[in-house]
């Protein structure tokens, strides 16, 4: 186990394979709800474009613009990373920058925090997923600033390998939700 | 700051530049070692050495990768070697008034630290403030950002495993 460690501490994959012999792999029986869930999460790896809809309708947002959002692996399989943002944007972070959602096992809870633009850091917790295909974070707890309302829920819905939905809903000051629908057409 | 809200929802930032003006004008000392850490925004790479020394990775060149995200609310560190595509991912916030990283750790763990800057401005040093997920493997446990000039950087940072540390030196060059 000495190399996996090592490999912890340094951030340096050097060799995969030689991890992936010495970690008992659960098979598909074996594995926990969560599991499940988190492994239907990375089959969502890719970059995806497509439409929003917003509802209530936000006049400032511009319909025709598509959305952009990239989901990857990372740490060696324990987290997925989720970012957006406006297509046809150049990811420069001086000018294009966008939230990030962290997703992860913690303990036997498929768990995400969402990196929010609004300056604060929403913690969801998923539901046991009922069909496989749909996996739904309920609003557990939120941590910096509440001043202009924070990410309440989200749900993720595989419709095949090239296609998928995301559903996102915000909590404005005065609990006023607003919701936005993502449908995303893998482009890679 | 209606605008501002509907692009939180809709993750969309059209005018990130009409917010910068509503940042108050006195910055906390995390705030000001945050704004340290993102003058880091960039492509890196370098060598790494190590303490004890690992053979299979002694001498390795790293890509680092620095992006502010989030509006300016966050900064996003990755680290990632030459042979493996997956990579940890560590995340810079400032939360009630502190600086805080979260490392999404290789090691199924999520360890949080608390950061300062030190008098001279030229380290931000991290330290352990909790744990959470799969213990098994250790944890890391310190970080320390040394600022060289606008093209080169240190990071120092110590994985525990059990009261054993590790520590792994990142000497490392801009590359845009």
């Amino acid at each position: 186990m000495k190399p996996r460690i090592a490999l912890s501490v340094l951030f340096v994959l050097i060799a995969a394979t030689a991890f992936a012999s010495d970690v008992a792999t659960p098979s598909d029986a074996q594995k926990s709800d969560s599991q499940k869930s988190f492994d239907t999460m990375k089959t969502l790896a890719g970059s995806w474009e497509g439409p929003v809809t917003v509802v209530p309708p936000q006049p400032e947002m511009s319909s025709d613009k598509p959305l952009h959002v990239s989901l990857r692996v990372t740490s060696r399989g324990n987290a997925l990373v989720h970012e957006m943002q406006e297509a046809g944007t150049p990811e420069d972070p001086a000018k294009y920058d966008h939230p990030v959602t962290m997703l992860y096992l913690d303990g036997d809870q498929l768990t995400l925090v969402h990196y929010c633009d609004a300056g604060n850091r929403p913690r969801m917790v998923a539901r046991k997923s009922a069909d496989g295909k749909t996996v739904e974070f309920d609003f557990a707890d939120l941590s910096g600033s509440n001043d202009y309302g924070h990410m309440y829920h989200a749900v993720f819905t595989v419709v095949d390998a090239n296609h998928h939905l995301e559903d996102w809903t915000y909590m404005m000051p005065g609990d006023k939700p607003v919701h936005a629908h993502f449908d995303l057409q893998r482009t890679k | 700051m209606k605008s501002r809200i509907a692009l939180s929802v809709l993750f969309v930032l059209i005018a990130a530049g009409a917010f910068a003006s509503d940042a108050t004008a006195t910055q906390s000392d995390a705030q000001k070692s945050f704004d340290k850490m993102k003058t880091l925004a960039g492509s890196w790479e370098g060598i790494v050495t190590t303490v004890p020394q690992q053979a299979d990775i002694e001498g390795t060149l790293t890509q680092v990768s620095l992006r502010v995200t989030s509006m300016g609310h966050t900064l996003m560190h990755e680290a990632r070697g030459s042979k493996r595509p997956d990579d940890p991912i560590t995340m810079f916030v400032v939360e009630e008034d502190r600086l805080l990283l979260t490392h999404y750790c290789d090691a199924d763990n999520r360890p949080r630290m608390v950061g300062r800057m030190s008098p001279d401005g030229k380290t931000v040093e991290f330290d352990f403030l909790d744990v959470t997920g799969n213990l098994q493997y250790g944890h890391m446990q310190h970080a320390v950002f040394t600022f060289l000039d606008a093209n080169h950087h240190t990071e120092d940072w110590t994985f525990m495993m059990k009261d054993k540390p590790m520590h792994a030196h990142f000497d490392l060059t801009r590359k845009n």
